[in-house]
């Protein structure tokens, strides 16, 4: 998703007047002159400045005669149906492991992402899900035996 | 010179050894790949440094940082797709020698010149960095302070095209290390009344986010490529002393200006490699050979780029300040490891600091074997298809983030970066200011605070020492020159301002 620099100004600005907002709901504590807010707020007028700043040098450009840019411009994958069903595979698939994860297992979880996100760039099904078992196997093996990190098991608690 | 000797049987043991070679090996793989660069190598290798000692776990990023960037110039070279963006600077030059049927003649310079760049930028870390330390025992806060604000005001307005996008960026980045328990009030902030945001955003699931999840999305809406047509492989020794004797002053130029350049906040071996290049063609005697398959830009730019990766460890182990986005990391794993930089580092744990002087020789040094064989190799790397390499590189990255803490929240804010990070990049936001401004953050903050308490609120105090003095003078005088030049009425856009 491409804005145009006056869109991104305009939604700085905004971030730094909502963060300025919320730096002065934290006051100081009684007797102490600087509080958590204080950095924030900092931040937050820095925030406001360049943003508003980016939009009113766009603001010029086109004023002297620059062809404005569309404020917002899908990127060119999103006409194809495709690469859309591609982005949102990868993203749901990152989403569907921090659901699924616990009450499935770590190895099932994984060999089915792998298998689907295979499967849909085009590998064909047996190779997809030799790939996901290998996969998910080595991963379970490295982390879990080899490291020590605590995946959760899963359905196949007891058995791995 | 017992220090010394202690980081020798450090580093002579077999476990360190292994790292350096396997972290080597992988470095190479994953420059040799196009899209996978050698931060992104650097931040999925972190959960596994959790599991080692701190001199392993660094050699360990050092070695894959070297490697990953000389790696990336043998795509570049064989296919014009750079495989980390430090090669893109040089990349139509190697792929023009490859046209010419010169392919490993480029090749066998880029390797060289890396090694070469590599070693050094490692001395002059070796000699720079305990002179500056001695002198950086005079710091107090207050120029904690402007060292910090130089070093981010370096990443967004000397690192980046466009200064005003580079400052949205930074000030992302600090606004998310605030997030979490105020440590001077002890107060939440933007937490949301979430549990997990107390403790604040975890590095690494950012990382991960904003540089690999991005990767991973422009794979899966690219269509598939062809497979790499590479040349037979020849040989890359046969005029590589007389290349490497014909431009040594490029060379020797490179190494010098890729350490600087380095060592500058922010400014990592992708925009040392594009001055080099820039400066090799403005003095060069032939500039109307730049562009047809000349071996000059290449010999420079190729040296700058693994010499900035030495230089950027000068601000990180001295002052605590990143020189570029892969040492953001190390100092994150240097804290984890209970060495945190600084000049005391120096005096507490030397052994630890020789150490990692001596991996990167050692690095370096491997590079040269490494590479050879990886070149032999390339036409098999090459081939790797993206429908094995996706599931891989998510498997790693979902994995990585979880790793830290255990915690599955982590794999949500990275997903969170990714989509934020893809943004940032779709419409030329530089993510390296961010990620510097989230490692810096806290010690802005920390040191402020603590000069304007000192001080019953003086912002004076600020300035009132001489060191403090000198760098506030010079970040003034940045944003000073970076604003006037934005306030021209020809100024050309953000955007078009982007390297």
């Amino acid at each position: 998703m491409k804005l145009g620099d006056r869109a991104i100004g305009f939604l700085t600005a905004l971030g730094g007047i909502a963060l300025l907002q919320g730096s002065r709901d934290l006051g100081a504590p009684p007797g102490q002159p600087i509080g958590a807010g204080f950095f924030p707020s900092l931040i937050a007028i820095v925030l406001i400045v360049a943003g508003l700043a980016l939009a009113a040098l766009e603001q010029r450009r086109i004023s002297q005669g620059a062809d404005a840019a569309p404020l917002v411009r899908l990127p060119e994958w999103a006409s194809s149906g495709g690469a859309t069903f591609n982005v949102l595979l990868l993203l749901g698939a990152i989403g569907f492991f921090v659901y699924a994860v616990t009450p499935l297992g770590f190895v099932p979880t994984s060999a089915l992402i792998t298998f689907a996100l295979s499967l849909r760039l085009g590998v064909r099904w047996p190779a997809a899900l030799l790939t996901a078992v290998v996969l998910a196997v080595t991963f379970h093996l490295v982390f879990v035996k080899g490291l020590r990190v605590a995946l959760p098991p899963g359905l196949l608690a007891g058995y791995i | 010179m017992d220090a010394i000797l202690k980081a020798l049987s450090i580093i002579a043991s077999a476990d360190v050894l292994a790292v350096v070679v396997g972290a080597s090996m992988l470095g190479i793989l994953i420059g040799c790949v196009p899209g996978l660069t050698a931060v992104m190598g650097v931040a999925l290798l972190v959960p596994f440094t959790f599991f080692m000692e701190p001199v392993p776990a660094i050699a360990a990023i050092v070695a894959l940082a070297a490697t990953a960037i000389f790696a990336g110039d043998i795509p570049a070279a064989l296919v014009r797709i750079p495989g980390t963006p430090a090669s893109a600077a040089y990349a139509d030059e190697c792929y023009k020698l490859t046209q010419r049927g010169e392919p490993w003649r480029g090749l066998g310079v880029c390797l060289a010149a890396s090694v070469l760049g590599g070693l050094f930028g490692t001395l002059m870390l070796v000699l720079a960095a305990p002179q500056l330390a001695r002198f950086a025992t005079q710091f107090s806060s207050p120029e904690y302070f402007w060292l910090g604000v130089l070093g981010l005001t370096c990443a967004a307005f000397l690192a980046s095209g466009a200064p005003l996008k580079g400052l949205v960026a930074l000030s992302l980045g600090l606004f998310f290390s605030t997030i979490g328990i105020d440590v001077g009030t002890g107060q939440p902030r933007f937490t949301f009344g979430s549990m997990e945001l107390m403790g604040g955003i975890d590095l690494i699931p950012l990382l991960v986010g904003f540089f690999a999840v991005p990767e991973l999305i422009r794979q899966v809406t690219k269509p598939a490529a062809a497979p790499a047509d590479v040349p037979r492989y020849t040989s890359i020794f046969k005029d590589l002393l007389r290349d490497l004797w014909t431009y040594r002053v490029q060379i020797l130029r490179g190494n010098v200006s890729g350490t600087l350049i380095g060592a500058l906040p922010g400014a990592g071996a992708d925009i040392a490699a594009w001055v080099s290049y820039a400066t090799s063609r403005r003095l060069s005697k032939e500039p109307e050979k730049f562009g047809t398959g000349h071996l000059e830009g290449v010999a420079e730019a190729s040296a700058a780029n693994n010499s900035s990766l030495s230089g950027a460890w000068v601000p990180t182990l001295v002052f605590g300040i990143p020189g570029d986005s892969i040492t953001a990391i190390v100092i994150g794993v240097l804290y984890l490891k209970g060495m945190e930089p600084g000049p005391a580092i120096f005096v507490k744990t030397p052994e630890l600091v020789y150490a990692v002087f001596i991996v990167f020789f050692l690095a370096n040094i491997l590079l040269l074997p490494l590479g050879w064989l990886v070149i032999r190799a390339s036409r098999y790397i090459l081939d790797v298809p993206r429908n094995v390499l996706v599931p891989v590189i998510l498997m790693a990255c979902i994995v990585g983030a979880y790793a830290i803490q255990n915690s599955l929240f982590d794999v949500g804010v990275m997903l969170f970066m990714g989509v934020l990070g893809y943004i940032m990049e779709e419409n030329d936001i530089p993510v390296a200011p961010a990620i510097l401004a989230l490692v810096l953050g806290k010690v802005i903050e920390f040191n402020l605070v603590t000069t304007l308490i000192k001080s019953d609120g003086n912002w004076l105090w600020l300035v009132n020492r001489p060191i403090a003095a000198g760098l506030a003078l010079v970040t003034v005088a940045i944003w000073a020159v970076t604003l006037t030049a934005l306030a021209r009425p020809n100024r050309r856009s953000e955007s078009e301002g982007t390297p």
